[in-house]
Parts: C-alpha cells; sequence; structure tokens
C-alpha cells in the first residue's frame, strides 16, 4: 500500500473542499428551497379549501363565506335541540366547555406528550398517550358533562333512549357527519385515492365498534370485559341503532354510550381498498395497516405526527360543534417529567399537567418573591386532584392481617397526615375509602383515623399479638407454632414510597412490630400480586367518576386467578351491596347503598386508605380561561383560548 | 490476505448463530412475560386493565409465546399429565371448608393450590393447545369428578380450536381463503359446545354423546402421529425455529407494542443515533489526537500535568449529569437560554430566524442550523469522556514511538522537527488509536440512553431500553443481532486495518 505523506495531506485538503463546497451549495439553494416549501404550502391550502367548497356543493348546502363551522348540519340543529327536550331522552343540554365571550380565536397551543403514539386503533390502544389524541380527534356518542358528572351531554348522539328493563338503548346519531380524511397520504398516487372521498357518519359504523368488541379475534382485553353482558347491536336505520343488553346492569348506560363509532370503510378494508376475509377481520383489525391514521369526528384533527418529534393538530373544519378558540396544538415527545418541565421554563411548551414533586418544593413553596419563574408571573399554577388513591393492602389469607383489629392497628400507626405534610409538600389528602374522595358516594359522616400509637397497641394486644419473650418484637401462637410480627411490604419502586415506608417503618417498629419495605419493578410486582406472594402491597388505583367496586371488592373476585381482589377481602354484606349496586338504576338508593360501603370499609380497614394524590398543573400565562375539569380529563383544552400579546416576562 | 478475510467471514457465521441462541435463550427464559397490562407514571392501576383471557392467548399465539422456547415435546405428554393441571384448576374452584360450615365437596384451606400454581396450570394448559385434545377428549369421557370433566370440555372449546393459515400475512391464497373458511367455521361452531357453571353429570354425557365424541370421532386422525411428525414437531414447532424461519426471510417480526415490524421501528430511529454517535466520534478523534500528540511531546512537563489533570476531572464527570446541569444553566432560560432543551431538531436560533411549525417546512440549510443548535450540547456531553480516553491512548502510543531508533534517525537526518513529529512519530503511534476506531462500529448504532434520555433524542438506546421494559423480544432480538454483527465485522475491519497501516502485521 503507498503510504506516502503527501498523498495523505491531499486527501484530508480535498475532504475539506468538498465539505466547504457543499455548504456554500446549501446556502445558495436556500432561499430557492424556501419558495418551493411556500408554494408547496400555498398549493395544499388552496387544494383543501377548493375540496370543501366542492364538498358542501354535493351536499346541496349553500356556500356561506367566513363563518363556516356548522356546516350541512345547519338544517338539523334546531331537531337536536328538540331533543334534548323529550322526556325519554336521557342526554341534557351541555353547561360544559363554555369559550368565554372575550376569547381570541387563533392561535397554537404547545403540549406535550410522553411518547409517540403507537397507533391510533381506538380500540385496541388504550395507552394515554393515544386516548389524549382520541380526545381531541374522535367524538364519543354522549360523554359527562365536566361541571356535572352526573349528566350525560349530546356528542354524537342527539338522543339515547332506554326500554323500561333497561336492556335496550336506542341511540340517534348526527346526520351529515363526516370522517375526517387521513393526513399524511400521498394523494397524487391513484390508488390512494379511495382514501379521500367523503365518508358519512353511519349507524354502521357505529354498530362495527360493538361487533369488532364482540369479535373473538379482537384483542381488546380492558374494554371486552365491561361487554361481556352486551347481547348484540341492531341498526334500525342510517342514523339510528340499537344496543341490546342480556341482563340489566346499571355500567351498561355508560358502557354503551361512552363508546364511538370506527370507520368501518376502512377497517374492513386492506390497503388496496378491497374488502378483508371475514374469518380473519379480527385477527387483521389488531394490527391494521389504517392504524397509523388518526381517524375521528372531533374538533381537531391530526395533520402531522412524526415519531419521537412531535404529533400536530388543527382545528377539524368539518366539525359539527362549537368552533374552539385554539386553531393548531402542537404535541412535543417529552419523555422526562423533568425535561419537560424545563421546556415549560424555557418557554417551548405551554402547559405541564404535573410538576415534578422536588420542583414543586424548591420553585413554588421555598422560592423567595419575585426570583421563581413561578412568583415573578412567568408561569402559573394550581393544585389539581389526581383521579386515583393510594392503599397499603394487607393480605387477609396470610397469618398476620386476618384480624380486622390488626388491620386498625395498623392504620393507626401510620401517620398519614404528617407524611402528606413532610414527605409530599401536601400534596394529598387523605382517603378514607374506595371512591374520589369529592365524590357524593362518599359518607361524609367517615372520619379518617387519626394518628395514634397507643391505641395501636392496644389494638395489637387486644388480638393476641404481644412480646411474651421480651426481644421487642411482638409474637403470637398462630398454629401452634409462635411467629414473630415481622412481614415485608411489598412496593413499586418509587422514590418517595421508599420515603414514606420508611417513616412507617420506624413508628412500627415503636410498637414492636418489624417491617421490611421490599421495592421491586413493575413485572416483579405484577407477579408477586398475581400469585398473592405479599404480606402487605402498596398499591394505587386509578379512579373513574362511575363506580362499580366489584372488581376489587366482591369475594368472588378473591377466587380468580389474577383477580383484582389480591387481598382476599370477604365479606357477605359487602357482597350484597355490590351486587345491589350492579342492578341499582335508582340514584338516592344507589348513593345509601354506596354510603354504607364506605362504611363497612372503613370498619373493615381491608386496605389503610393512604391519601388521594394531587398534581402541580403548570402553564404559561398566555393560555387563558385555563379550565379544569372535576373529571378526567382533567386538563382538556377545547375552552382554553391563547392571547398572542400576553408574553411571560422572560428576557430571553 | 484473502484468505484470512475469507476465513473470518466463514468463522462468523457459527459464531452469530452462537450468540443469538444464547441472546434467545437469556431473553426467553429470563422472569417475566410480555404482557399487556401496564402502570401509569403515578404507579396506579386502573381497575378496569385486567386481562381477559382470550385476548392474551391471541396476543401469545400471534407472537409464538404458547410455544415451547427450543425443544418440543408435547406430543409425549399423558392422560394424567394432563389431568394433574386440571386437577389444580378444579381444586382451587372447590369452596374451602372452616370449622363453622363444610360445603359439599369442600376442601382445606391447605390443601388448596396457590393462585402462582393455578395461574401456570392455566397458562401451561392453555399453551399445549391442540395436542392435548385427545387427552381432554378422554378425560371428558371417563373422569370420575363431574368437575374435571367440565373444566376438561370449556378446555377443548378453546384447545381444539385450529390455527388459521397464513392469517397476519398481507393476502392469502385462494386456497388458504378456503381452508381458513373451513376451520373458522369449525372453530366457531365448538367454541359453542361448552359446560355451564352447575352442569351436571347426565348433562355432561349429553353434551358429550351429542358433540364432541362424534367430532373427536370423525378428526381424530389429526392426532396420529407418526416419528417424522414427531420429529418435525420436536424441532421446528418451537419458538425458537419460528424466529429463524422468520430470520431466514430478513424478517425481524413485528412489535408486540404496536404491532409493527420491528426493522420499520429500528430504521425510524438509527438516523439520529448514527447523526449523534458519528459526530461524537469524530470530534473525538478531532480533538484527542493533537491534544495526545501535544502532550506526549511535552511529557512530563507542568503543561501536560495540568492538562492530565483536567482530562481525568473530565473523564470522572458522569456525562448524564453533566447533561443535566448543562440543560440547567444554559437551556431552561434561567440564568441563560442559549440551547434548545433538548429534541434533534424543531427550534431555530434567535439570531438565525422564526422556528416553524415543522421540521418538514425546514428548507435543508435550516435543518442542517436547527439540528446542530439542538445536538450541540448532547454531542458535548458524548466527546469530552472520550477525548479524554482517546488523548491517553495518543500520547502512549506516540511515546512508544518516539524513543525509537527510526526517529533518531530521521532526526540525525537533518528533518525538521515537525516533520520528524507529524510524519515519522505521528503516523507509526497512531495506529492502536485507529484500530480502536474499528470497535466502535457497533456504539455506532447502540446509541446511548442516558444521553438519549436526558436530550430527549428519540435514538436507538432509548428504543432499547423501552423495549426491553417491556419486554419485547422481538425487537430486543433484532437492535442485539444488527449490533452483533457490526461488531463482528467492527473486529474484522479493525484485525485488516492492523495488516493494513502496519506492515509487520501479515495475516498470511
Amino acid at each position: 500500500m503507498p503510504r506516502t505523506f503527501k498523498a495523505t495531506v491531499i486527501l484530508i485538503v480535498a475532504i475539506c473542499a468538498l465539505a466547504l463546497l457543499t455548504l456554500v451549495n446549501l446556502f445558495q439553494t436556500n432561499s430557492a428551497e424556501r419558495t418551493v416549501l411556500d408554494l408547496k404550502k400555498q398549493v395544499d391550502l388552496l387544494n383543501s379549501s377548493s375540496e370543501r367548497i366542492l364538498k358542501r356543493l354535493d351536499d346541496g348546502v349553500a356556500v356561506q363565506g367566513g363563518n363556516g363551522s356548522q356546516g350541512a348540519s345547519d338544517g338539523n340543529a334546531d331537531k337536536y335541540a328538540a331533543a334534548l327536550n323529550e322526556p325519554g331522552n336521557l342526554l341534557k343540554a351541555a353547561k360544559d366547555l363554555q369559550i368565554p365571550a372575550d376569547a381570541k380565536m387563533g392561535g397554537t397551543l404547545r403540549n406535550f406528550l410522553s411518547d409517540t403514539p403507537k397507533g391510533y386503533n381506538w380500540l385496541t390502544e388504550n395507552s394515554v398517550d393515544v386516548s389524549n389524541i382520541q380526545r381531541m380527534v374522535h367524538s364519543t356518542f354522549a360523554r359527562r358533562d365536566f361541571s356535572d358528572p352526573d349528566t350525560w351531554v349530546p356528542d354524537l348522539a342527539y338522543k339515547v333512549e332506554v326500554s323500561p328493563d333497561f336492556l335496550e338503548y336506542t341511540i340517534s346519531i348526527r346526520e351529515g357527519v363526516y370522517w375526517q380524511t387521513p393526513a399524511g397520504v400521498d394523494f397524487s398516487d391513484p390508488k390512494n385515492a379511495w382514501l379521500k372521498e367523503p365518508h358519512e357518519l353511519t349507524s354502521e359504523d357505529c354498530a362495527f365498534y360493538y361487533e369488532l368488541i364482540q369479535n373473538p379475534q379482537v384483542e381488546a382485553g380492558a374494554i371486552k370485559n365491561y361487554f361481556e353482558d352486551m347481547d348484540r347491536v341492531e341498526i334500525i336505520d342510517k342514523y339510528t341503532f340499537k344496543v341490546i343488553w342480556k341482563r340489566r346492569t346499571y355500567s351498561s348506560l355508560e358502557t354503551t354510550i361512552d363508546s364511538y363509532p370506527l370507520p368501518k370503510w376502512i377497517y374492513s378494508k386492506d390497503e388496496t381498498g378491497a374488502d378483508l376475509a371475514p374469518e380473519t377481520l379480527g385477527l387483521k383489525f389488531n394490527s391494521h395497516w389504517a392504524a397509523k391514521y388518526a381517524l375521528g369526528t372531533g374538533p381537531y384533527r391530526l395533520v402531522e405526527a412524526r415519531a419521537g418529534e412531535h404529533v400536530i393538530l388543527e382545528r377539524n373544519p368539518g366539525y359539527y360543534g362549537d368552533r374552539y378558540p385554539i386553531e393548531r396544538i402542537k404535541y412535543l415527545i417529552v419523555k422526562d417529567p423533568e425535561a419537560a418541565y424545563l421546556k415549560l421554563k424555557a418557554d417551548e411548551i405551554d402547559v405541564l399537567p404535573g410538576l415534578p414533586a422536588n420542583r414543586f418544593k424548591a420553585d413554588i413553596l421555598d422560592a423567595k418573591d419575585g426570583e421563581a419563574p413561578f412568583k415573578n408571573g412567568q408561569l402559573e399554577h394550581k393544585v389539581v386532584d389526581v383521579f386515583a388513591f393510594y392503599f397499603l393492602g394487607w393480605n387477609a389469607d396470610g397469618k398476620f392481617f386476618s384480624d380486622k383489629r390488626v388491620r386498625l392497628a395498623m392504620t393507626y400507626a401510620l401517620n398519614r397526615q404528617g407524611i402528606i405534610d413532610n414527605v409530599l409538600y401536601g400534596l394529598g389528602s387523605i382517603q378514607t375509602g374506595p371512591f374520589y374522595y369529592k365524590h357524593p358516594a362518599m359518607d361524609p359522616n367517615v372520619k379518617p383515623f387519626p394518628y395514634d400509637l397507643e391505641k395501636a397497641k392496644t389494638l395489637l394486644d387486644e388480638a393476641g399479638w404481644k412480646d411474651t419473650d421480651g426481644d421487642g418484637v411482638r409474637d403470637k401462637l398462630v398454629n401452634g407454632e409462635k411467629v414473630d410480627f415481622l412481614f415485608t411490604v411489598t412496593s413499586y419502586d418509587k422514590p418517595e414510597v421508599k420515603s414514606w415506608l420508611s417513616v412507617y417503618k420506624e413508628d412500627l417498629r415503636k410498637i414492636g412490630i418489624m417491617m421490611t419495605p421490599q421495592p421491586v419493578d413493575w413485572p416483579t410486582m405484577q407477579k408477586k400480586m398475581d400469585e398473592k406472594a405479599f404480606d402487605a402491597y402498596t398499591g394505587g388505583w386509578g379512579l373513574s367518576w362511575s363506580n362499580d367496586p366489584y372488581q376489587i371488592w366482591h369475594s368472588s373476585q378473591a377466587d380468580v386467578p389474577k383477580g383484582s381482589n389480591r387481598i382476599g377481602f370477604r365479606n357477605k354484606r359487602a357482597d350484597e351491596i355490590i351486587e345491589q349496586l350492579r342492578i341499582e338504576f335508582d340514584e338516592a338508593k344507589r348513593l345509601e347503598l354506596y354510603h354504607e360501603f364506605h362504611r363497612l370499609l372503613h370498619d373493615e380497614q381491608p386496605y389503610t386508605f393512604f391519601y388521594a394524590p394531587q398534581s402541580i398543573a403548570a402553564w404559561q400565562p398566555r393560555v387563558k380561561n385555563f379550565v379544569i375539569n372535576t373529571t378526567r380529563p382533567q386538563l382538556y383544552s377545547l375552552p382554553w383560548w391563547i392571547d398572542a400579546d400576553a408574553e411571560g416576562k422572560k428576557s430571553k | 490476505m484473502a484468505t484470512y478475510i475469507i476465513k473470518r467471514i466463514m468463522l462468523m457465521f457459527p459464531t452469530l448463530f452462537l450468540i443469538s441462541v444464547i441472546i434467545f435463550l437469556v431473553l426467553n427464559l429470563a422472569p417475566g412475560k410480555p404482557t399487556s397490562s401496564s402502570v401509569t407514571a403515578e404507579g396506579t392501576q386502573d381497575s378496569k386493565s385486567s386481562e381477559a383471557r382470550e385476548s392474551y392467548r391471541i396476543f401469545k399465539e400471534q407472537f409464538n409465546f404458547d410455544k415451547p422456547v427450543m425443544f418440543n415435546t408435547r406430543f409425549l405428554l399423558t392422560r394424567a399429565d394432563v389431568f394433574e393441571e386440571l386437577r389444580v384448576l378444579g381444586d382451587f374452584a372447590r369452596p374451602t371448608c372452616t370449622a363453622a360450615n363444610t360445603p359439599v365437596n369442600c376442601l382445606n384451606a391447605d390443601q388448596k393450590p396457590k393462585s402462582g400454581r393455578v395461574i401456570e396450570a392455566q397458562d401451561v394448559i392453555e399453551d399445549w393447545g391442540t395436542y392435548v385434545v385427545p387427552q381432554l377428549v378422554e378425560i371428558a369421557q371417563t373422569d370420575t369428578r363431574v368437575d374435571i370433566r367440565k373444566l376438561a370440555i370449556n378446555r377443548l372449546s378453546v384447545n381444539a380450536k385450529r390455527r388459521l393459515l397464513n392469517e397476519y400475512g398481507k393476502s392469502q391464497t385462494p386456497e388458504q381463503r378456503v381452508f381458513n373458511r373451513e376451520v373458522a367455521a369449525e372453530n366457531e361452531l365448538i367454541s359453542a359446545w361448552t359446560a355451564s357453571d352447575q352442569v351436571t353429570m347426565p348433562e355432561i354425557e349429553t353434551l358429550m354423546a351429542e358433540k364432541w365424541t362424534p367430532w373427536f370421532a370423525s378428526h381424530g386422525d389429526r392426532w396420529n402421529w407418526d416419528m417424522g411428525d414427531k420429529a418435525s414437531m420436536m424441532f421446528f414447532d418451537t419458538r425458537f425455529s419460528k424466529y429463524w424461519g422468520n430470520l431466514a426471510r430478513f424478517d425481524f417480526g413485528v412489535s408486540h407494542i404496536d404491532k409493527r415490524p420491528v426493522l420499520d421501528k429500528i430504521m425510524e430511529r438509527l438516523p439520529y443515533t448514527l447523526t449523534l454517535n458519528f459526530l461524537a466520534i469524530f470530534f473525538a478523534y478531532l480533538f484527542s489526537i493533537p491534544i495526545g500528540v501535544w502532550s506526549a511531546y511535552k511529557q512530563n512537563s507542568p503543561a501536560d500535568r495540568v492538562v492530565t489533570a483536567v482530562l481525568l476531572a473530565f473523564y470522572s464527570l458522569p456525562s448524564f449529569f453533566v447533561g443535566l446541569l448543562l440543560l440547567n444553566w444554559f437551556a431552561d432560560g434561567d440564568p441563560y437560554g442559549l440551547f434548545p432543551t433538548g429534541g434533534f431538531a424543531g427550534q431555530l436560533p434567535a439570531w438565525y430566524g422564526e422556528s416553524p411549525a415543522s421540521t418538514a417546512d425546514m428548507t435543508t440549510m435550516d435543518y442542517l442550523v436547527s439540528a446542530s443548535y439542538h445536538l450541540l450540547l448532547p454531542v458535548f456531553c458524548m466527546t469530552y469522556g472520550g477525548i479524554a480516553s482517546l488523548s491517553r491512548y495518543a500520547r502512549t502510543g506516540l511515546l512508544d514511538t518516539i524513543r525509537a531508533d527510526f526517529i533518531r534517525t530521521a532526526r540525525a537526518k537533518g528533518l525538521s522537527e515537525t516533520m520528524v513529529i507529524v510524519k515519522h512519530a505521528v503516523r507509526n503511534g497512531m495506529i492502536p488509536v485507529l484500530t480502536l476506531l474499528g470497535t466502535m462500529l457497533p456504539a455506532l448504532i447502540g446509541g446511548s440512553v442516558v444521553i438519549e434520555y436526558v436530550f430527549n433524542i428519540p435514538g436507538m438506546g432509548l428504543f432499547m431500553f423501552e423495549s426491553i421494559f417491556a419486554r419485547d423480544y422481538n425487537a430486543i432480538m433484532g437492535v442485539l443481532l444488527i449490533s452483533t454483527v457490526l461488531t463482528l465485522f467492527g473486529l474484522l475491519a479493525s484485525d485488516i486495518s492492523y495488516a493494513i497501516v502496519d506492515p509487520r502485521i501479515s495475516f498470511d
């Protein structure tokens, strides 16, 4: 190999020169490229507006300039409004999501997602990020009013009627609602032309959803459970269908109407537009090619999604409902909450639903006036209830916690308020029962047990746990064998859980109980819970507005492998209440049952209910009318608006 | 030389195969299973997302998790094996005897099988699939316990279902369609032949006589296997052979998480990692060689010591920590907002112009500026550690040659000092440093989990990290196999480069 020094030097110089030339070339063509991009954009804009006009002409509605929000459904508006006053209609007029009169239209909301959505098959994908997008892009038949969660308000459906035996739901949907066109498709290719044709939402699409849930090949584990008692769905006409249940269950109402149609015109086809074979339809649906398009009928439509970068939504021009102020929403993909906070401070995003706890302490609690961004008006914040609660679950089938006095003693020994104030910086409120702590189902007369070690000692003595050998640890004869009160708490490996467990451990040591925290990762935790291989565990349940205690508290669930009643709670009266709640439709009676159930659990302490967490929502002051809903999704950006003039006091 | 290279490449195949077997076994035998259940960021679960058996079965079937890992001996299962699993399930469902009340057919608490065992029995018998149909039929026909017969019948209605042909493929041939239609019809039929919870012995007898016994009589020959069938089952109806069967067609499979092809997902992330790591390696070499040469030349001078100390200090600083500090100081506007807080591209520096809504609206030039703006901090974090170690290599390499005889000769020849160092000493002294480059090839695509997480760059490191947590076997296998191949080639390249750069080394 020739290895002359000069050759090497020349080669290096040549490479450098080439690189330089490339850069110069880029610089020269830059302005031309920009012009091309701008032109392309204009052409796209022109195309889409001319299409919209053509579509309206097709629909036979006169084209009105400017205010086009009402679209084709204008003619039926009166009918929909009148339907809300019909006595049989379960839906009431909405009072929420009001747009203030001073709201400015337009602007971009810069939000974030923790991961790129894995696909937009609304039925099989139920990760948080996908459902965030779904709420913006798609609509359900009816939804709970955010300001009054016990009433149902119309969305796609304008009328829902139920037969007197609560078995048949008849749902009438709006006419003239069109599916959004898939984004990111190359329509210049004639093979894709069929994707662009307008498709009206019909009861076929609605029925398709229920049919797929019943299809044994479809992988929709979580949702399928709800539909176990559903019998069938019947199409009555183009805009009306009927969902029929096998037996009367209270949850059937929510399950039926808090659902959404699926675009049958695309999910029953393969990529070329040919019909899928019915015998493999379900399997194909699980990984359907069209899942990469977010197809809905909602207020926004997805215009661009780049993996790991961002997802961009724009207002759906064909939306049938109100025109919401924000024009576009750009979700950046940010995995790390800490990084999201940096982005908020750097004015790269507008909203952060949960400030990291240490930042809350440093930048809000301990910050001096004028220094931190929250004190000088650069950012705003508010405490938001998280729809969840945390608890310690006691294995009632184990040797320690079958006695309710022991469980009660464990609750007395847990310094709940102290831990909330000192470990969690006050971001939580004591939980006393299994529902959301502000929900009417909670009996207001139930007061939390105080932190009282003396009381705990007495209860343990009563239960027969005494320190007989003077080693500082209580013991008891169980089945003729002396057992020391040494147990482990299996917990999900999270810093704040570890720190409050160490507080608890110290308190338990004072009353003669040795507790060992055992932090494990999630799969191990899941396995241990499934196998009931724990003395006690720390856990959390996410909550929703509707409460069906069956899955967690019914005794039958304690004997189902992998059931949610992991602690083995078996109580006759509780079973009766739960079964009654499943078929009772009278709200007053339900409330009574709920209250009794709450009192019963409080008395039995199968869990030591710990706290309902709170988080800090933070946002830029340019976001106005920052309404926070009582129920999930609490940060629903529809009524917000952007004040482009109000810049933060940021000097960048 | 050519013989050597060919020999090395031939050796790569068995090496690669062995490595992949090891990875495959470790992955599949590691505790934990891929499931759909997940936990939210707050560590809470929704009570709704409990597992639905049938969905999970379909999931297992699609990804061959119902198959044994390496060898399939299910054709050897006997009635007793199947009975034992059914007994566990049956006993678990029986009521518990207590002192106060002893329901019919009760079992003492200590005799009841443990939950872990029940879950296992459920999985085991489900995974056995069609292999145990004859045993199940026999149990359902002749067993003495009603509950066991009931379980056997209900199991049959699931296990006797046959799989469709090429059901996940893009399209099926007409013959496959015909077969699939027939199988789907049969599956639907038998899935209804179940027994209710309160079934009685006579009812079971009728159900068997009317449905299952005639069905088995007419289809029983499906289970008459000869030696050839058994051998092919043993070796080919396994996860390993299914995986390799696909791999032979360069099909890495689809990810469990979003059912997208693994290769697509890798290709989506590769550009980010490649750019980042290429720049990091490039700059590490660009700076470390001059530093190394300079400090070797000034060996043991105070300046050399200071540089050594500073580089050692840099080397000791963990990059994720430095990354966070840099972000906190220079990115969030408190005190400085000089850089974006992460990401690969998207924002433009203020002096350049306004950032467009999406990178799609950027010209190539804009994109280049934006990417460099975003990558400055992460590349710095990845580079400074490398500079420290590489410059030490360079220093040692040069020190080894600088005392060699040919350097003295060069000086004696009257060459200028620069010429001596740059032309004669450096070229020979840098051989070890250059050959290190070969081993860095896999690092190019491996990615750095920490840096990618801190700077929010959607690269391979993060992909691997997430896949491991989600137990996404296909994705992990895909990434590991690609980086194995690259490592093998990297090692080969580094060996060859030795021979090219240093004529004293020869492989012939």
